[in-house]
């Protein structure tokens, strides 16, 4: 029997931090799937996957690079640059649901912590929310909370993109025919995808962030304009 | 790493409010392969509004070419600037890349408009441009870009090898309104997904800043679209700052009108008037 209780630790804080129950309301977003579905962009299960890979790799290219940055940046103590990652990830969100779900889910994932793990990190990261110093985004503070919980970075990697994917195929199940087992099946399908954004993506700086995928684009702001309101995006 | 020594074009660009009311060419530097040469005046909806068209003799762009491009505009100057055909960036060895820097400032209520001819990033192409705006909380800017997915009639589509084109735009304190970044490698993520292109071919984006009360109502003036051969999206920067809309289509034509189509909206929400339309032969 292994006694590594720092790896079981880190395993059990990853499983906290990726559980749909996690108190934050991603439960209330679909990442621009009720507006695609409501156009007509997304009707099938195939489209689906399509759409959850276009947000995987949108993710990749924005979020989870401001996530590592922070993360590494904690690790060392070089909190300047945790702020400077989460207002340069804000200043890439151009849709305004889009800005609204990443705060509101990072606020409260920030409050959660220091009631659930508090720490002088946790602590600090809310103060620095509330008196404004920093936006407090979703992947920032799934960088804090990391660190706070002892995820180690591929696993926090990991429950950001599930989290995204999880997020959009929970939607599905309430916005289109589809089962379950569907859905867990897309899931299993995008973990090698997952591999490889992180080997692909995993160095890169917030100079490398880019935030260009229209048709998520398209349809944020179709959503943004049109009646669907099921969900907050 | 680019190792070739290439084409080294410059321009600079100065406009200023004459006693009269028009804009004028103030400052201008150029350097070969890049011209401008002189502003025009024939926008009847803003007959006092400077244009420019920013010419390139010296072929498509190579590997190893750097371009610098500065424009500022005075308290309430008005310029259009676009260029004389379209930005072909010719094929490319490996590791070799081309460079365009821009610069552009507007002093409080200076009013621009930036509508280039598309660029054409050929097979093998790698090019990178960046622009760093800074604009008065008065002034107003609509800065547009397409990018078609190679030469057509080469049957290329997306055969270059990286694109990167990023804006940045500051206020005068420092704070950023926005950043947009365009990162594209296709051996890494194919244009064609469906979260990109999805089978379209061209695409084009519009940022547009101004004060607050206009980007509000311009951003309910504007709609999206979907239909089998044009996406259009809008969305709303934060504080209604700006407003940024993207456009993919099948055609650099069909771009090209719906990017100004909004922009003739745009600036109806902003001067009062609309664009005339473009000329045939362009």
């Amino acid at each position: 029997m292994s006694n590594d209780t720092t790896t079981l630790l880190s395993l059990f804080g990853l499983a906290q931090l990726a559980d749909s129950t996690l108190p934050v309301g991603s439960f209330s977003f679909s990442l621009g799937l009720e507006g695609a579905i409501e156009a007509g962009m997304v009707g099938t299960i195939g489209e689906l996957e399509e759409y959850t890979i276009g947000a995987l790799y949108g993710a990749a290219e924005c979020d989870c690079i401001a996530l590592l940055e922070a993360f590494r940046s904690g690790e060392s103590g070089d909190y300047a640059r945790v702020i400077d990652a989460d207002l340069r990830l804000m200043s890439y969100k151009s849709a305004s649901e889009q800005r609204s779900m990443t705060l509101r889910m990072g606020h409260r994932l920030a409050d959660l912590l220091r009631s659930i793990a508090p720490s002088s990190l946790s602590n600090d990261f809310y103060d620095w929310i509330r008196r404004e110093l920093t936006p407090g985004s979703y992947p920032i503070a799934q960088a804090i909370a990391g660190l706070t919980l002892g995820v180690e970075e591929r696993g926090l990697y990991a429950a950001h993109l599930y989290g995204v994917a999880q997020t959009i195929l929970s939607a599905s199940l309430r916005l289109m025919r589809i089962t379950h087992f569907d859905t867990q099946r897309i899931l299993r399908k995008l973990a090698p995808l997952c591999e490889r954004l992180y080997n692909h993506y995993g160095e890169l700086t917030l100079e490398d962030m880019t935030s260009w995928s229209p048709s998520l684009s398209l349809a944020a702001s179709l959503h943004e304009k049109g009646s669907g309101r099921l969900f907050m995006n | 790493m680019t190792t070739t020594r290439g084409k080294y074009g410059v321009i600079e660009l100065g406009f200023q409010l004459d006693s009269t009311g028009r804009t004028t060419l103030r400052h201008l530097h150029r350097r070969v392969p890049m011209v401008v040469q002189q502003a025009l005046y024939f926008d009847e909806q803003l007959p006092d509004m400077a244009t420019v068209y920013m010419l390139s003799s010296g072929g498509p762009v190579v590997q190893g070419d750097r371009y610098r491009v500065e424009v500022e505009l005075g308290k309430g100057a008005m310029a259009h600037i676009s260029t004389g055909a379209a930005t072909v960036v010719a094929s490319m060895e490996p590791g070799e890349e081309a460079h365009l820097r821009q610069t552009i400032t507007l002093d409080e209520e200076a009013y621009l408009e930036w509508l280039p001819l598309p660029l054409i990033p050929s097979r093998e192409a790698s090019y990178k441009a960046t622009t760093e705006i800074l604009i008065a909380p008065s002034a107003s800017l609509l800065f547009g870009e397409v990018v078609a997915c190679g030469r057509k009639h080469h049957n290329e589509y997306f055969d270059f090898r990286q694109l990167h084109l990023s804006q940045m735009v500051c206020h005068p304190s420092g704070r950023v309104v926005t950043r947009q970044s365009l990162h594209i490698t296709p051996t890494v993520r194919r244009p064609e997904q469906w979260a990109l292109m999805g089978g379209l071919s061209h695409f084009g984006s519009l940022l547009i800043v101004a004060p607050p009360p206009k980007i509000q109502s311009l951003y309910e003036a504007l709609h999206p679209t979907l239909s089998h051969d044009l996406r259009v999206s809008v969305a709303l920067l934060a504080e209604s700052c700006g407003a940024v809309v993207g456009v993919v289509g099948d055609s650099s034509e069909r771009v090209l009108t719906t990017l100004r189509t909004i922009a003739s909206v745009a600036r109806q929400e902003i001067k009062g008037v609309g664009m005339p339309r473009e000329f045939a032969w362009r």
